[in-house]
């Protein structure tokens, strides 16, 4: 009965690991750099976890959790309510659909394949507040933001990459 | 054989599949419904959203905290090389605040003796409290601070946020212990503003950018770089003369303004209640009357 009970939390932990990364990732976006860049425009981390985790391990990320990771990255910024939540879900279908289409998912493969996602589900994002704004929003902070999230990708993929081998393996 | 588990007239795994094969659509369905509620100031979505913030804040403000106290103490370091010049220029700055300070004491008297003869009735002493920033967003779609208020009931939406050089923005929402900043920059951003020399007066607007625009000037305005802005007083917000600003660069009728602060350097703030009357309110009780 106790095993169980063990097993059942251990379960709950592994299952959760991927959203609870995630969110650390989305606080690390609202820490104040005192710098003009990072005021202007940051990396998209809350986009570059979706991606990842829908990749390696869409089993451990599913929609609640896609849902939850966008609610949590709503609340915390001043635009609209669903901005996030869009860009997340746009990211996550996109993924799911594609990537059975990806025989070897190597990270190269990936990292090209991000820039291609990041570019549609930014500028989606870019067009639902132009039109929730009812003006079309500056781009070049879009661009900028763009260009920093591939470039931190390796990081961010590779702290992930270290959890999974280390605590989510398939076999285990 | 199993027995298969029925809802009604539903079969239980039926129903299950259903909702899963629907569940994106009724998530996208549920964007749309947040997004619509959140432009109709719906204030129940407001309300949670606050409430929301109030629980998360905290304990962003524990994630961040070993970054926050690396950087301050990279901050530090660096300004200890400073820390010469700045006193002589403080020093320099003292003197000259001194005679300042003689002449705005006689100028007081002076304004309280046409003040008495113009009946002029002065508005009520701005109060205000320093509040700690704790978050700070600065995305392609959004720019604001999250401030530390603890627990002050006197902050409340729309009061004016400054720093020692000029406006940083308005307040946006206000939970119990902390404060969310709609920046200058932000894209909602409006603020009533004048050229602080020629009294030309146009409406300061946010554009998620480094520099807000200067929008609806007269046709015939003259504006040059370098240019002091101020806030006209228009609305009811902000009283006259803050400093906001000054232009930075006048290209093809686009007017760009750089902010009097640096922005992306913020540490502290004033939130700043000029207990101004709101012109709304009293239209609506001239309205009601």
């Amino acid at each position: 009965m106790r095993e169980n009970w063990r097993d059942t939390l251990s379960n709950w932990m592994v299952k959760s690991l991927p959203l609870f990364i995630s969110v650390l990732w989305l606080f690390i976006s609202f820490i104040p750099l005192h710098s003009s860049i990072s005021s202007n425009a940051r990396p998209m981390f809350g986009l570059l976890c979706v991606f990842f985790w829908a990749v390696y391990r869409p089993y451990l990320f599913g929609l609640g959790a896609v849902f939850l990771l966008g609610v949590f990255a709503d609340l915390q910024s001043i635009g609209p309510l669903g901005i996030n939540l869009f860009m997340f879900l746009v990211m996550y279908l996109l993924v799911t659909n594609l990537s059975k289409y990806i025989p070897e998912k190597t990270f190269e493969l990936m990292w090209l394949g991000l820039s291609l996602l990041l570019f549609v589900v930014l500028f989606s994002g870019w067009f639902l507040m132009s039109v929730y704004y009812a003006q079309f929003l500056p781009i070049k902070g879009l661009i900028f933001s763009y260009f920093l999230s591939l470039a931190v990708y390796p990081v961010v993929g590779g702290i992930n990459a270290l959890i999974v081998n280390n605590c989510l393996q398939e076999d285990n | 054989m199993a027995k298969k588990r029925r809802v009604m007239f539903l079969q239980l795994s039926h129903l299950r599949r259903t909702i899963k094969k629907s569940a994106i659509a009724l998530l996208f369905i549920m964007v749309f419904a947040f997004m619509l509620l959140n432009k109709a100031n719906n204030a129940l979505i407001e309300k949670t959203s606050t409430t929301a913030g109030e629980i998360i804040t905290p304990i962003t403000e524990i994630l961040i905290m070993p970054a926050s106290i690396m950087l301050n103490g990279y901050d530090y370091l660096r300004s200890l090389r400073k820390i010469d010049e700045e006193n002589q220029l403080l020093r320099d700055e003292n003197r000259k605040l001194i005679i300042a300070n003689a002449k705005s004491k006689a100028l007081e008297i002076e304004n309280k003796i046409l003040s008495n003869l113009l009946n002029y009735q002065v508005p009520e002493d701005a109060s205000f409290i320093t509040a700690k920033v704790v978050a700070e967003e600065g995305t392609a779609f959004s720019h604001s601070l999250t401030v530390y208020i603890d627990g002050n009931k006197n902050v409340a939406k729309g009061q004016v946020v400054i720093s020692d050089k000029g406006v940083i923005g308005r307040i946006e929402s206000v939970g119990y212990n902390y404060a969310k900043i709609a920046m200058i920059n932000n894209i909602n951003s409006r603020i009533s503003v004048m050229v602080e020399s020629s009294r030309i007066r146009g409406m300061l607007v946010g554009q998620n950018d480094e520099w807000p625009e200067l929008k609806f000037l007269p046709l015939d305005a003259k504006i040059e770089k370098g240019d002091k802005i101020i806030t006209s007083g228009i609305g009811g917000v902000f009283p006259v003369g803050l400093p906001v600003g000054e232009v930075a660069s006048v290209e093809k009728n686009v007017v760009k303004i750089k902010p009097a602060n640096n922005l992306s350097r913020m540490e502290y703030v004033m939130i700043v209640d000029y207990k101004l009357p709101d012109p709304a309110d009293e239209l609506y009780e001239d309205f009601v009357k």
